[in-house]
């Protein structure tokens, strides 16, 4: 971080509109739109899966058709026609890619505007990376030197064909089936995503990461991301979003399930910038999410996000800390503007004995957006000693913005211990009045204060996702006090 | 290099400079003392920018600009550097991050290039040094777990960082133990120039013998009633300041 | 569990007596309908999320006549302007009340008399359908009370259900302090139901303390509808000492700047008893002062729920609201729902809430054992240190009185049934 300082950030700030709306001119393989069996069927042989995976898909639509949108979270957007999405996307490709070099060099050029160029990447950072663009995984770095470590690291498509043994044993397994809504709809209709494997005792060498983006229009994102830890193993797994910027609503309902098996470590880091729509609330994705892991004996599973995109996010990042001893984390920065709503927080299950968790939550809230914490931390009847502390805080930058916060806390063990805090406060005039009489810009003032609020989460992120992160809150607030 | 005069300001529609002129000259040191409520501290934001501050009459020179014109940060880059009586805490905002931050807008507003890394930590270790302030407190968030003392300590290591033209350092001898205001003290003296000028806000006079201060003025009801050199702050701590309001009514 | 169907509210109905009170027809008019329509909320519905009320649907209320008790060993002071009520009936009323103050009872009040009031929800409107009694307390300009108004509400006999109705008016000015008690005599399955409206008008200073001291097994639903105007500055106590079944809404409208509003809670649960206290403070009006405060000890198989809620809503600026819930557990089988909520669409303005569950402090417990106190006596010491601060909260040094010597009954009594 000591190389990036406040000049990189003014040129950053000269491009302050959403600089990932640009549109990638790629050739794709679209569907038909709508949601029907024919259309489950049709991703599935495009897929080329397996009969198990066809079922799967099937009895998720069945479940799907019966259940209702829920309408409980703290935001307004208009429903999602389901019936209008193209459920399927690909960048055409007559063969599968063998090497970086086949890669259609557009697409090289798009990962390259989004700042993740293999070549860069792999030679600087040894960050593994695999790039999911609409619909399907289209290139994974670093295979092979993963590969003698025994660690999978595919799209989601491969591990099906490869590792149908380890899918079908985990898939669904912390995000069953009829889970919600949104969950249930991605089972029926989901396209890729990235599938992870460490195992016993292995310590990934290196930073796995996955980076998502919605290119074509019209059509939503349903990836699925299944990350195993086997028994004393341990990875750290970064996840980016991007979106070009349109008109329109596009969906994007991903599920993602952990599983840290006995002593196993998954830190999950995001920074999601999926495009929030314009200044007057037009276009934007809708961020409908399930993020769920479980953790077996003296498991630990760390979430940290940092949100400044989509328009409406509805994301709860949750651990279910089932074996005795575990350890869940949640370190959440949600920055809104402008017209974004986000309901965002956590779950914090806790089933074994001596388990423990932390929830870090900072919320900024600007322009005309609304901005709600809701967690829920359960301490069940055999959970003895489980302690949680959770912090939520909130910045109001406008008087036309909202921060709300909705805990629930229940307690059904008396060795517990669960302390929760919260504050909604207003950007200090103290603080933005003394930067001001040093010589700083209203805008660097805010910045700065707004990082060093933010700085317990931001300190959680991996050096290279700390910078970028540091660089959108600012971005994202721009223009949003006066 | 800057010149009051008349200047009337009030808060909430409450009066509290009523008529104050003072001009000050490069290479010099006023102090400006008087009892409590007398204005001092709100001669310090009127002149620093505070916006809860309405300016009714009178206007300031500062260095050929109208500095009542100018905003809050246009001021600091202009050279003028306020040393707060209750300096913020900002959690999270290191004290290196943010005066890089600072000393660069203020180099950018002058037209000259920002500041490598290497100078600027070279700087930050020679300036330091001068108000003994450990170096590790320079990396801490500004301000944030800070004794008074050190508190105080650092805005002066900002204004040696930041290099003004004019200091005014409100009440920075309060809550300081004897040790803690000569290091001040000291910090002060050796960053004094022929270039430069400070007023000193305080209450007491024991802040001036250890700096010397070549005018005292006497601040009551929000106009200076009495000018003098560094003999007026003994005389006034004898008599207090009784002597002044009683000379005022009569 | 057996779902909760449309009808069974009906069937509760039925044998429940119209209402006694005149209402005026604003009131009652869409409030029918609206009941035929309507069944008890389930856990799905978000304010009933922790409170299950198919046991309360599922008793055989009728009002039985019995004979008119002794009510001064209910008395919580001895000083005060006392109304006693008895089920339907009003058995006492204070003969002298000081001058500007006239307090309607029953039959007393007319429709007139009433102020437009909230009724939402399935307890509000069973009040209104069913009020059989309560108070119209009108407090003129300036006046300031030299004693407290104490109102005790006793529900006697089995399966007896109780709709009380009471209103408040608070003049510019006024001063006062209220005790409302909460009781019940041989209640098997009963049922009560009481509804507050208290407006406080400009510059106005109340204390309203409510004791729920209900013996067992009886559901005790109680809502209290606030409004405060300019300058105001309003108190409200709700303890909780002993009840099978507590369910408090409380809804304060901050309606004016500079006002004032402090809502304290205590409770102390045993056995198989529930308590569910609901709060919202709904700032409207810029600089404005709000402190929040409930602390509560469960022990055996209660439950407790808070779910405390601050609104800001937009231009209400310059808002200090903090709220804070802490609980303790002292058995393993208690459990505790708490939900601190903040809603806020202002930005100048300086919310916080915290939420603490945990065990007594036994470090405290064995420091005061190595000094020679029983285990008992520590524990009640303890608890009562660790509810103290929202006890010091009861202006009333008589009252406070009488809260420590029901806390010492009630531990007493219970620490010896365990040994």
């Amino acid at each position: 971080m000591a190389n990036y300082t406040e000049d990189d950030l003014a040129k950053e700030l000269k491009d302050q509109e959403y600089k990932f709306g640009f549109v990638s001119d790629i050739d794709t393989d679209t569907i038909p739109i709508g949601l029907n069996e024919d259309i489950v069927r049709l991703i599935s042989s495009k897929k080329e899966e397996p009969q198990w995976m066809l079922d799967y898909r099937l009895n998720a639509l069945a479940i799907w058709s019966t259940m209702n949108e829920p309408s409980w979270a703290h935001v307004k957007y208009k429903k999602p026609d389901f019936q209008s999405i193209a459920y399927y996307s690909a960048p055409k490709q007559t063969k599968k890619y063998e090497s970086w070099d086949d890669v259609d060099p557009e697409m090289k050029a798009t990962m390259t505007k989004l700042g993740i160029s293999m070549e860069e990447q792999q030679r600087l950072t040894g960050v593994a990376v695999d790039f999911v663009m609409d619909s399907v995984s289209v290139a994974t770095s670093f295979k092979e030197k993963l590969g003698e470590l025994g660690i999978i690291f595919c799209s989601f498509s491969d591990a099906v064909q490869n590792h149908p043994e380890l899918v079908k044993k985990y898939m669904g397994s912390v995000v069953p089936t009829q889970d919600n809504y949104y969950a249930t709809l991605n089972a029926a209709v989901f396209t890729d995503g990235s599938f992870c494997y460490i195992p016993k005792g292995v310590r990934c060498p290196m930073e796995l990461s996955t980076y998502f983006r919605i290119n074509a229009g019209g059509t939503g994102q349903f990836e699925r991301t299944l990350v195993i830890a086997d028994e004393g193993s341990y990875v750290s797994y970064l996840e980016g979003c991007t979106a070009p910027q349109r008109d329109e609503n596009q969906l994007h309902a991903a599920v993602v399930e952990l599983i840290a098996l006995e002593n196993a470590e998954i830190k999950y880091s995001t920074v999601q910038n999926w495009y929030p729509g314009d200044k007057n609330g037009l276009g934007g994705i809708f961020n409908f999410v399930t993020k769920r892991g479980v953790c077996e004996k003296n498991a630990k599973i760390s979430w940290t996000q940092v949100e400044t995109g989509s328009a409406v996010t509805w994301k709860y990042p949750s651990c279910i800390l089932k074996g005795d001893n575990s350890v869940g984390e949640f370190y959440s920065v949600a920055v809104t503007n402008n017209y974004q709503q986000a309901d965002t927080g956590t779950k914090m299950i806790h089933l074994g004995k001596n388990t423990k968790s932390t929830i870090i939550s900072k919320g900024i809230s600007a322009g005309k957006s609304q901005n709600s914490y809701r967690g829920l931390v359960q301490i069940h009847k055999n959970a003895h000693n489980a302690r949680n502390f959770s912090q939520c805080d909130s910045l109001l930058m406008s008087s036309e913005c909202g921060a709300h916060t909705f805990p629930y806390i229940e307690c059904k063990n008396n060795s517990a211990k669960i302390e929760h805090e919260a504050t909604t406060s207003k950007i200090g005039e103290d603080q933005l009045f003394y930067c001001k009489q040093r010589g700083i810009s209203e805008e660097k003032a805010i910045g700065l204060i707004v990082n060093g609020y933010c700085k317990e989460v931001l300190n959680q992120l991996p050096m290279e996702f700390a910078v970028e992160a540091q660089k959108l809150l600012t971005i994202s607030l721009e223009g949003s006090v006066g | 290099m800057i010149t009051i005069k008349d200047l009337h300001a009030s808060i909430e529609g409450k009066p509290i400079l009523k008529g104050l002129n003072l001009t000050v000259k490069a290479g010099e040191i006023h102090a400006i003392m008087g009892p409590n409520g007398a204005g001092k501290s709100t001669l310090a934001s009127v002149l620093a920018g505070r916006e809860e501050y309405e300016i009714t009459q009178g206007d300031v020179n500062f260095n050929g600009v109208d500095l009542l014109s100018l905003s809050v940060e246009e001021r600091a880059r202009e050279g003028l550097f306020l040393a707060f009586q209750y300096p913020v805490e900002i959690p999270g905002v290191s004290n290196i991050n943010f005066l890089r931050t600072a000393l660069n807008e203020i180099r950018e507003h002058k037209g000259e290039k920002g500041i490598s890394a290497k100078d600027f930590m070279s700087l930050v270790r020679e300036k330091s040094a001068l108000v003994e302030l450990d170096s590790k407190l320079a990396s801490r968030s500004v301000n944030e777990g800070f004794s008074g003392g050190e508190k105080k300590r650092n805005e002066i290591f900002q204004m040696a960082m930041l290099n003004p033209i004019l200091s005014i350092l409100d009440e920075t001898d309060s809550g300081l133990d004897i040790d803690a205001l000569r290091i001040v003290a000291n910090g002060v003296n050796q960053l004094k120039t022929d270039q430069n000028a400070t007023i000193i806000i305080t209450h007491y006079q024991r802040l001036l013998d250890y700096i010397i201060p070549d005018f005292v003025h006497v601040l009551y009801d929000g106009k200076i009633v009495k000018s003098g050199g560094k003999d007026l702050a003994l005389e006034l701590e004898e008599k207090g300041y009784d002597w002044i309001k009683n000379n005022t009514l009569n | 569990m057996e779902p909760v169907t449309k009808a069974t509210l009906q069937v509760f109905r039925k044998k429940l007596s119209p209402a006694k009170l005149l209402l005026p027809s604003s009131f009652i008019d869409a409030n029918e309908k609206e009941l035929l329509e309507m069944d008890f909320p389930n856990s799905r519905q978000e304010a009933w999320k922790y409170t299950r009320l198919n046991r309360v649907a599922k008793i055989n209320l009728e009002s039985t006549p019995s004979s008119i008790i002794d009510w001064s060993s209910y008395l919580m002071v001895k000083d005060a302007y006392n109304f006693v009520f008895q089920n339907s009936e009003c058995i006492y009323k204070s003969p002298d009340l000081p001058k500007g103050v006239s307090i309607k009872i029953g039959d007393e009040i007319g429709a007139m008399d009433w102020l437009s009031s909230i009724n939402e929800g399935h307890v509000a409107k069973l009040n209104v359908a069913h009020a059989q009694n309560g108070c119209v307390i009108n407090i003129s300009n300036g006046v300031q009370l030299d004693k407290p108004i104490q109102l005790l509400f006793i529900s006697d006999g089995p399966k007896q259900p109780n709709f009380w109705r009471n209103q408040l008016q608070h003049g510019k000015g006024a001063k006062a302090d209220i005790h409302v008690g909460y009781f019940s005599k041989d209640a098997i399955d009963s049922y009560s139901n009481v509804h507050w409206s208290v407006f406080l008008k400009e510059n106005s200073h109340l204390i309203m303390t409510k004791i729920q001291n209900d013996g067992d097994a009886n559901y005790h639903f109680s809502t209290e509808n606030i409004s405060q105007l300019k300058d105001s500055n309003f108190t409200l106590n709700t303890l909780t000492l002993d009840g099978s079944f507590v369910r408090n809404d409380v809804l304060v409208k901050v309606e004016g700047e500079n006002c004032e509003t402090h809502l304290n809670g205590a409770y102390i649960m045993k056995e198989n008893q529930h308590v569910d206290n609901h709060t919202t403070i709904d700032h409207i009006f810029p600089n404005c002062n709000s402190y929040e405060l409930y602390k509560g000890v469960m022990d055996d198989k209660s439950t407790a729920v808070f779910n405390g809620k601050v609104f800001v809503r937009p231009n209400a600026q310059k808002i200090n609201a903090f709220q804070s819930n802490a609980n303790v557990l002292l058995s393993n089988d208690a459990a505790v729902n708490s939900k601190p909520e903040l809603e806020i669409y202002a930005d100048d303005v300086k919310c916080s809430h915290g939420s603490t569950t945990g065990q007594l402090d036994e470090e405290a417990i064995f420091y005061l054992r190595s000094r020679g106190i029983s285990e008992a006596a520590a524990r009640q010491l303890v608890v009562a240190a660790f509810m103290q601060d929202v006890f010091l909260k009861v202006a009333s040094n008589e009252l406070k009185s009488y809260i420590y010597q029901q806390l010492a009954v009630r531990f007493n009594l219970y620490l010896q049934e365990k040994d």
